[in-house]
């Protein structure tokens, strides 16, 4: 019995390092996955956001600030995890010069929006980028 | 007796000289006469009375002789165009230098003269005498001299002036023979480009045209008195010496300053362009000084209060190139036919960015053009007026300036274009209305302008009818270069008496009008005439006959009765009456066989049935009218059966019709006869109409401008780009300027105002200049007479130029890739901005795109102008000569085979220089835009080595745009803009993640379904119909954030909105 007891204890013990383990793996992976894919997005999106009408007729490098919310939204969801909620946050998009601020916060499973509940996001990475010419 | 006979054959021959010299003046120029004939003859004093004598030592001892020339270059009004003028000797004894080679700078020895007096100089150190070497009407103009003795020596120069030797034959074979020593006097004297231009340059170049070359010849002169060393010696030109010599108190001989002595080279009157010349150079003529052959010694320094020079003589310099260009058909010496056309034509901006093309420059030549058949180059000098009284001729100068190489680069992806306009018309997006807009200035290269100029010379050519030209010089032909006033004269003069008489006429026809108007008065007499008909006539009774009875007539053929009045019996019937072959009456029916009389009035004629074989006519009478001295009565004759004759010698039929003809019979047997056959109305228009005519003709001659509608060059442009620049543009011709300037005998007059679309407003009414009067009648009111002439006043210049300038400037067509869309494709149609406006931005304007793959490196664009969009030839316009007589050997086979490639192929290359800032095509780099997306940090966003913040790039490296946009973002410190309200945040869960990708799997990242305004404030189509589907919104910010579903006026302020608010 008292060996069983044990083992069981070292089961348990074992499952919850496994818990652990997969939780702490779970919250490193998704923040680094998080922020890879934040700043790949906004990159790619900054890029697709350059106004090029603007460019021909000013020669001044411009994006444009809801297609670069919205090719982030698109970009970014192209790479996503099903099995997150994701809260992303625009605080800053400038246009001339491009510069844009904005976070990522990412919680596992779904949200009860209707519920009116506050989400807290387990993980939340945040971006400052710029467009820069070279001189 | 031999020597008895030689004696006399030597001074026959003598006799014979004096003659020639007396009569035969040679002329230096046409307006100049140098000193002919006669001699000059050292006079000693015989006797102490004589006072004064005068001496001319050193000589050679030769008649005529003259011991320099001084030269320089004046224009018409006798300013100096040389830079300075030379004094040129040919006698090395006074000289400093008597060794002294050609062309030696050297001095006079001023001890030279007779007793080694002292030689006075116009240029003393106390500038007591001054070089006047011109003095026109009461003008100095010795200043521009310089006051130093310095003398050139050359050997060449005639020692003496007379016929054989005179000085126009003397420079004209320098300029033929020796022509580098022209060009050596005109280095010394800085003229024509210091003695380089070549003989083609001083031949062809108007720059010429107008110069003169002035000489004054220099001589010495002594004074001294019986028995008594020299007292005086000067030297300098006539009047020079003459002046040195009044202001020492002694009296010049007059026997030194008649014409025909050395120191009297002097201008003459010249006919110049049909304008009697008394002044040429700035040199008062001796004819307009006092009758040729007196002494006008006095005249040298004064007269009224005037100085004159006049020991002076010119040469036109084009009378240089005169000499060579005899302009014969056929001559190759002759501009006309060597090379009517002129041009230089660049076709890379390397060499020039400018070029010509035009006529001669020789009027002469132009003018010989007359004759010329009018299908060729050489007939378009001449232009088609229909004007008896001058003829009209032009030359066409043409030339254009293009952009150089852009010398600020392009960056691929921006634009070039040809002229920026200030303010430009586009179309506002949200309201659909067009709208004007000021151009800020967008730093976008423009081209320089293109501008073509084009020059019509026309002058007043020759109106004589001269079968060949090729018989005359270039004066002769100049000189019939005239306006034909005495045939104006006359035929106004004619036309206005004509005028007068045919109102006249008028007048009496009024006369006669207003006279019947007054009521017809019947006489009281007649007169019996016999009808013109005859009613009956034996044997025509080929009708059914009715026979007669007591009764009268009736059916059935039987004879009437004997003895009846027959004819009574048939009209009572109202039946014809004949009569048989046998001599039976009979009633007839069916032919008209009745009396008839013709009326003839004003409404044509009319036939009325008369039963009586005769008809009496009355004369009716109108009341009289006193016209002019004389009294009119209108009489017509008029029966009561109708008849009608005018008796008077007018119709009244009133005005002229022009269909049917004044006549009774209207009938026109020839354009003489009807002429005659007019109306006196009508004759009175036709001769004031013709007075009018030849009035408007002879102020259309001193008025005329050609305002060069031909020239119209068309202009295609293309440039080297791959995407926009594969066919060429055509360019947008605009007028520039017209300037009309006109030249009369008073000066230029600037007619640029009364141009008026395709013609002048003043060309019948302006007068300037010279004016004319002749007397002019007006006639008006019933009868009257013509007024007592008046005199009016018309244009009478002799001859008149008219140039006109027309400029043109070219832009890029009105729609040439004006718009660019999000994608950054530029295109031109406005369809499809309208379709795409809410994506698309207009700039107003046409530009050049620049393609944003272009490599760095220059690329070409060219300007053609022989060519227009669809490839037809244009030039400088489809009827302009250089076209349209291209073919013509006058140009053709003239012209250096350089010019005709020029001309049929002037495409026009430049070069611009593209630098590639936004893609990364160069070698090495990949493809992608030629920007570094950089995470930053807020605090310190360009970070280096040292601590102290690098550079920023371009576009972040403004005053104040760091701190603006990133260390202080959205008017906050740094990272405190995470605690202000989201511009925009969305919830995203797996079930939108779905729907995103599904998007993505139809629509590109780049695909920009964008709403926006003028380029700017776009909304995207995604974002506006993506809730709920796409995305959610969190409850923190249900409506999506600040700055979701912003409009224009809150697009900037959503972005500062604080938590707090």
């Amino acid at each position: 019995m008292k060996e069983s007891f044990w083992g069981i204890l070292i089961f348990f013990v074992g499952l919850v390092c496994i818990y652990f383990i997969y939780f702490f793996q779970d919250v490193t992976n998704t923040d680094e996955h998080n922020y890879n894919l934040l700043k790949e997005s906004t990159e790619a999106a900054m890029i697709d956001a350059f106004d090029l009408e603007y460019y021909r007729e000013k020669q001044s490098i411009r994006i444009d600030r809801e297609k670069f919310v919205e090719n982030f939204l698109r970009r970014y969801a192209e790479a996503a995890s099903f099995n997150k909620t994701y809260e992303i946050t625009i605080y800053d998009v400038n246009e001339i010069p491009p510069k844009v601020s904005l976070t990522v916060g990412s919680v596992a499973g779904g949200a009860d929006f209707a519920s009116g509940k506050v989400i807290e996001f387990d993980i939340v990475n945040r971006l400052d980028a710029i467009l820069e010419t070279p001189y | 007796m031999k020597n008895k006979l030689i004696k006399i054959i030597l001074l026959s021959i003598l006799m014979i000289l004096c003659v020639l010299g007396t009569t035969k003046i040679l002329a230096l120029s046409g307006g100049s006469d140098v000193a002919q004939g006669g001699y000059f003859a050292t006079t000693y004093c015989s006797e102490a009375s004589s006072g004064y004598c005068y001496t001319r030592n050193p000589t050679r001892g030769v008649d005529h002789e003259i011991q320099g020339l001084r030269i320089s270059v004046v224009d018409s009004n006798g300013n100096l165009v040389s830079e300075r003028a030379i004094d040129i000797v040919n006698d090395r004894r006074i000289l400093v230098n008597t060794s002294a080679s050609d062309w030696e700078l050297t001095k006079l020895n001023l001890t030279r003269a007779r007793n080694d007096k002292p030689i006075s100089l116009g240029a003393s150190a106390n500038s007591k005498y001054i070089r006047n070497q011109v003095l026109d009407f009461g003008s100095n103009t010795a200043t521009h001299l310089a006051k130093e003795e310095s003398v050139y020596y050359w050997s060449r120069l005639p020692q003496v002036l007379d016929h054989v030797a005179d000085l126009r034959a003397f420079f004209i074979d320098v300029y033929n023979n020796d022509f580098g020593t022209l060009q050596k006097i005109f280095s010394l004297i800085g003229y024509a480009n210091n003695g380089a231009a070549t003989k083609q340059q001083i031949a062809n170049d108007n720059y010429y045209n107008g110069h003169y070359l002035l000489i004054e010849p220099l001589q010495y002169l002594q004074y001294h008195q019986y028995g008594q060393p020299a007292a005086y010696a000067f030297y300098g030109t006539g009047t020079e010496v003459y002046r040195m010599a009044v202001d020492n108190g002694l009296t010049p001989r007059p026997e030194l300053f008649k014409q025909r002595y050395p120191m009297s080279i002097h201008v003459v009157d010249e006919v110049r362009d049909g304008i009697n010349q008394t002044s040429t150079a700035g040199l008062a003529s001796v004819e307009h000084i006092t009758p040729a052959g007196n002494n006008w010694a006095p005249y040298m320094l004064t007269y009224n209060g005037t100085k004159y020079g006049v020991a002076s003589g010119h040469f036109w310099i084009k009378d240089f190139g005169e000499v060579t260009h005899t302009c014969q058909a056929g001559d190759p010496s002759c501009v006309c036919y060597s090379s009517g056309l002129v041009s230089s034509l660049s076709a890379d901006c390397a060499v020039a960015n400018n070029g010509y093309a035009k006529d001669t420059d020789d009027w002469a030549c132009i003018y010989r053009q007359k004759n010329e058949d009018k299908d060729t180059y050489a007939g378009q000098f001449y232009q088609e007026i229909n004007n008896p009284y001058c003829t009209i001729a032009c030359r066409e100068e043409i030339s254009y300036s293009f952009p150089q190489d852009i010398a600020q680069k392009v960056s691929a992806g921006f634009r070039f274009t040809i002229g920026i306009p200030s303010t430009v018309t586009v179309t506002d997006p949200e309201t659909g209305e067009q709208k004007t807009v000021q151009v800020e200035n967008e730093n976008v290269v423009s081209l320089s302008p293109i501008v073509f100029t084009g020059v019509k010379t026309c002058k007043t050519g020759v109106y004589d009818d001269v079968a060949d030209f090729s018989t005359l010089t270039d004066s002769q032909v100049e000189n019939k270069v005239k306006i034909n006033y005495t045939k104006f004269e006359t035929d106004y003069k004619a036309a206005d008496r004509n005028m007068r008489n045919a109102w006249i006429q008028y007048q009496i026809q009024v006369a006669y009008s207003k006279s019947k108007a007054g009521g017809l008065t019947k006489g009281t007499v007649g007169t019996v005439h016999q009808h013109t008909t005859t009613s009956v006539t034996p044997g025509t009774c080929s009708y059914t006959f009715e026979a007669c009875d007591a009764n009268g007539c009736r059916t059935g053929g039987d004879t009437c009765t004997s003895g009846s009045n027959i004819s009574e019996i048939c009209s009572a019937h109202r039946r014809n009456h004949c009569i048989e072959a046998d001599g039976t009456d009979r009633c007839t029916v069916g032919s008209p066989n009745s009396f008839t009389c013709t009326d003839t009035s004003e409404s044509g004629t009319s036939v009325y049935e008369h039963t009586s074989p005769t008809y009496t006519t009355y004369v009716y009478s109108g009341r009289p009218v006193t016209y002019n001295g004389h009294t009119y009565v209108y009489k017509e004759e008029k029966a009561d059966c109708g008849h009608l004759n005018v008796l008077t010698p007018f119709n009244l039929s009133g005005e002229y019709n022009e269909n049917a003809g004044w006549n009774e019979n209207h009938t026109v047997y020839n354009a003489a006869q009807a002429f005659e056959q007019q109306s006196p109305l009508w004759k009175y228009n036709y001769y004031k109409n013709l007075r009018d005519s030849i009035y408007n003709q002879i102020q259309e001659c001193n008025n005329y401008v050609n305002l060069y509608p031909e020239f119209s060059p068309e202009l295609t442009f293309s440039y080297s780009d791959p995407v926009y620049g594969n066919s060429p543009f055509p360019l947008i011709r605009e007028v520039d300027s017209i300037k009309v300037i006109s030249t009369y005998s008073d000066g230029n007059y600037d007619r640029s105002s009364s141009v008026s679309g395709s013609s002048m407003t003043d060309t019948y009414t302006l007068q300037k200049g010279t004016i004319g009067t002749i007397q002019s009648s007006t006639c008006s009111g019933d009868l009257t007479v013509c007024n007592t002439r008046t005199t009016i006043t018309y244009s009478k210049n002799p001859s008149i130029t008219s140039t006109t300038t027309v400029s043109y400037k070219y832009r890029i067509g009105s729609d040439i890739y004006r718009y660019v869309d999000k994608d950054g494709l530029s295109f031109s149609s406005r369809e499809e901005y309208i379709r795409k406006i809410k994506v698309s931005k207009d700039f107003g304007y046409s530009v050049f795109p620049v393609t944003y793959r272009t490599s760095s490196g220059t690329f070409q664009f060219a300007i053609d102008y022989s060519r227009d969009a669809e490839g037809n030839e244009t030039l400088f316009g489809k009827e302009q000569k250089y076209l349209k007589y291209k073919d013509d050997p006058a140009i053709v086979g003239k012209v250096t085979p350089a010019h005709m490639v020029d001309i049929t192929a002037p495409d026009y290359l430049c070069r611009f220089e593209v630098e590639n800032c936004i893609t990364k095509n160069c070698p090495g780099d990949t493809d992608g835009l030629n920007v570094i997306y950089r995470p930053i940090s807020l605090t310190n966003p360009f970070p280096d080595i040292t601590g102290d913040g690098r550079h920023p790039g371009a576009n972040w490296s403004g005053d104040g745009v760091k701190e603006k946009y990133i260390t202080n973002n959205r008017g906050v410190n740094t990272y405190e803009v995470y605690n202000m309200k989201p511009m925009y945040q969305f919830i995203i869960n797996s079930a939108n993640i779905r729907a995103i990708r599904s998007y993505n799997k139809s629509h590109d990242f780049n695909d920009f379904e964008l709403e926006c305004i003028e380029g700017l404030y776009c909304k995207s189509k995604f974002l506006q119909e993506g809730e709920n589907k796409y995305f959610k919104f969190t409850n923190e910010n249900p409506t999506g954030g600040e700055c979701f579903n912003a409009n224009r006026t809150d697009w900037e302020s959503c972005r500062y909105v604080t938590i707090e608010e």
